[in-house]
């Protein structure tokens, strides 16, 4: 086991550090004058030069990437263009709310996602697994964008239920401790501040967690299938038990090994992927931000969100992977024998 | 001959490949014959009849500048097949040849090519297509470049796995025995065999492409105004979802069928092309 976390956890470091020289590499990619970009067609051939300076373009290229690689490990990203705030401090400051909604979302789908795949294989070929399937194919389908916008305007606009936008009501606003609004809320003691953020947090984890839903009601499905036909699951009949306990306890131990790895992987997607969710739900996180900093060319800043939310997706499918192993033996017999 | 008439009736047989296959007829024929389906000019502006609920003058309503909602999701099919045939055959020609001359050669090559393409898949997929955008520039034409690319490493590793499996059999062998210039061996004896796994794979490409392809320009970084896109025309109807819920309805409605459509297909063709199942 020790030889095969050793060996996953190496690979980390080759791959952090072609993440860090793909995002290095992304302003040299520009067409034209990556400061000429930045600054517009107007700027004076001063600005642009100043600009270079301060973007280090001016030096060799090795140069440039060690001094970029040396703030990287200082956790200095370099300032956003169009805010003068530092990268990484913005960053920080909007990273909880993007991890917080990705939480809602995975625990959301995992929940209804492993029901849904167990009621439908429980009963193969029935209405419920029908039901199940093709829930499941509209549900990878869906253009969440669209389904944003209508859970809107049912919940929000003609219900009234749930709140349109945002992660809480600025008049029940808490002091910042962690970033995560249930827990400050929780810290402050403001029971209808945590109310009210939960509320906000609904709709938006709901439409984030539709399509990693659809996956893992898939996935549950067939696992549970693959180990139904199992010669120790015909003893575990023969024997008399009960149904739920044969399907809860022999059959779902064994088939949520790949839906645990399923589950991960959706999860580092969602981190990545909440990028149009913050967009309708005009949630603070760091994909919206990242958008906005592609559409108005501040490079540095474009850097640090991709940079961020790739290195999470690498260390939550490192987590996966070595998950998969304590759950798994033959995961790590395989990969001591090598 | 016989064999394909055998596929095409299994094909036939499955529910989901009919359902699908003609969905996706029905967004192809859309395409090609959007000039004459459409009852207005799709950019046409008119002030006078802006934000109209849906009536027998305009079947679907119209937009804040008077545009025919219904013309415009014609002409966005036509917008959104290109946007994923362009994306699936950029994909598939650089991502199937670095597989093939991976698999078939192996060596340094295969070793260092597949290693940027695992570090390309530690993108997530939409934040590659990002990526891509803040180099280029948002436009149309980049959005599909950038969901063309975030594709590669996909097809390169099917077509890699695929070729490895076949390269060392029997008939390829004696293809070299024959003396077959490698080009030859790779075109007329690999490719061919390969093919099950990337026409799956295309198949269910075209969707994810439609979606990812939306996507981008629902975020403003693909297709700009006012170009009849579906993505684009779901962010302009967003300010609009209290007083005009219309202009909404038919581009999610169709992006949704599109993207269906393809799911289903590629399904069912891997349902069918399978061996294991057979």
């Amino acid at each position: 086991m020790f030889a095969y976390v050793l060996r996953r956890v190496g690979l980390l470091v080759p791959t952090l550090l072609g993440l860090s020289i793909l995002t290095f590499a992304l302003i040299h990619l520009v067409p034209g004058d990556p400061a000429q970009v930045m600054l517009g067609e107007r700027a004076t051939p001063e600005a642009v030069e100043r600009l270079r300076g301060e973007l280090g373009l001016d030096r060799p290229l090795h140069e440039q990437y060690g001094l970029f690689l040396g703030g990287l490990l200082a956790g200095d990203l370099g300032r956003s263009l169009k805010t003068r705030e530092k990268v990484a401090v913005e960053i920080g400051n909007r990273f909880p709310a993007t991890f917080e909604l990705a939480l809602c979302a995975i625990v959301f789908a995992s929940v209804v996602g492993v029901t849904a795949g167990i009621l439908a294989a429980r009963r193969r070929r029935s209405l419920v697994d029908a039901t199940v399937m093709a829930g499941s194919l509209a549900g990878v389908s869906m253009p969440i964008f669209w389904l944003g916008l209508l859970v809107i305007l049912l919940f929000s606009v003609q219900l009234g239920w749930l709140p349109l936008a945002g992660r809480i009501d600025p008049s029940l606003a808490v002091p910042k401790v962690t970033g995560f609004l249930l827990l400050d809320t929780l810290f402050a003691g403001r029971l209808d501040s945590f109310g009210d953020a939960f509320a906000h947090l609904i709709l938006p984890a709901c439409v984030l967690g539709t399509i990693p839903l659809a996956v893992i009601a898939r996935m549950t499905r067939s696992a549970m299938l693959d180990v139904l036909t199992q010669d120790y699951v015909r003893t575990a009949w023969a024997k008399g038990l009960s149904e739920r306990r044969v399907l809860l306890v022999h059959v779902l131990k064994n088939a949520l090994i790949p839906t645990i790895t399923v589950i991960g992987l959706q999860f580092g997607y969602l981190l990545g992927g909440a990028i149009i969710t913050e967009t309708i739900f005009a949630w603070p996180g760091v994909g919206r931000w990242l958008v906005l900093a592609v559409a108005a060319r501040d490079f540095r800043a474009v850097q640090g969100g991709v940079l961020l939310l790739a290195s999470v997706f690498v260390l939550v499918n490192l987590v996966v992977d070595l998950l998969y192993a304590v759950a798994d033996p033959r995961v790590r017999l395989a990969g001591g024998e090598e | 001959m016989s064999e394909a008439r055998r596929n095409l009736r299994a094909f036939l047989r499955h529910r989901g490949a009919v359902i699908g296959a003609a969905l996706v007829l029905a967004f192809v024929a859309m395409a090609a014959f959007a000039d004459g389906l459409s009852p207005y000019d799709p950019l046409k502006q008119d002030l006078l009849q802006r934000l109209q609920p849906p009536s027998s003058e305009h079947w679907l309503g119209t937009d804040d500048f008077g545009r025919d909602v219904l013309s415009r999701v014609l002409h966005g099919s036509r917008v959104s097949l290109r946007l994923g045939l362009v994306a699936v055959g950029l994909a598939l020609f650089v991502g199937g040849t670095i597989g093939l001359l991976a698999g078939y050669y192996g060596g340094w090559f295969d070793l260092v090519i597949m290693r940027f393409m695992d570090l390309m898949l530690a993108f997530p997929s939409i934040l590659m297509a990002i990526v891509v955008v803040a180099i280029l520039g948002p436009s149309l034409t980049n959005a599909m470049i950038a969901v063309g690319i975030m594709a590669i490493p996909q097809y390169a590793r099917i077509v890699r796995a695929s070729v490895i499996s076949v390269r060392g059999l029997e008939y390829v062998q004696a293809a070299r025995a024959l003396g077959a210039a490698d080009p030859r061996i790779l075109v007329r004896a690999i490719l061919p065999n390969v093919a099950g796994p990337i026409i799956v794979t295309a198949s269910l490409g075209l969707a994810t492409a439609i979606l990812d392809a939306a996507g981008l320009s629902f975020l403003g970084l693909g297709a700009q105004p006012p170009t009849p896109e579906w993505g684009s025309m779901l962010s302009q109807g967003r300010e609009l979802v209290l007083v005009a819920p219309w202009v909404l309805t038919a581009p999610g409605v169709a992006v949704f069928l599109a993207v269906l459509g393809f799911n289903l297909v590629g399904d069912a063709l891997r349902d069918l092309l399978d061996p294991r199942k057979t």
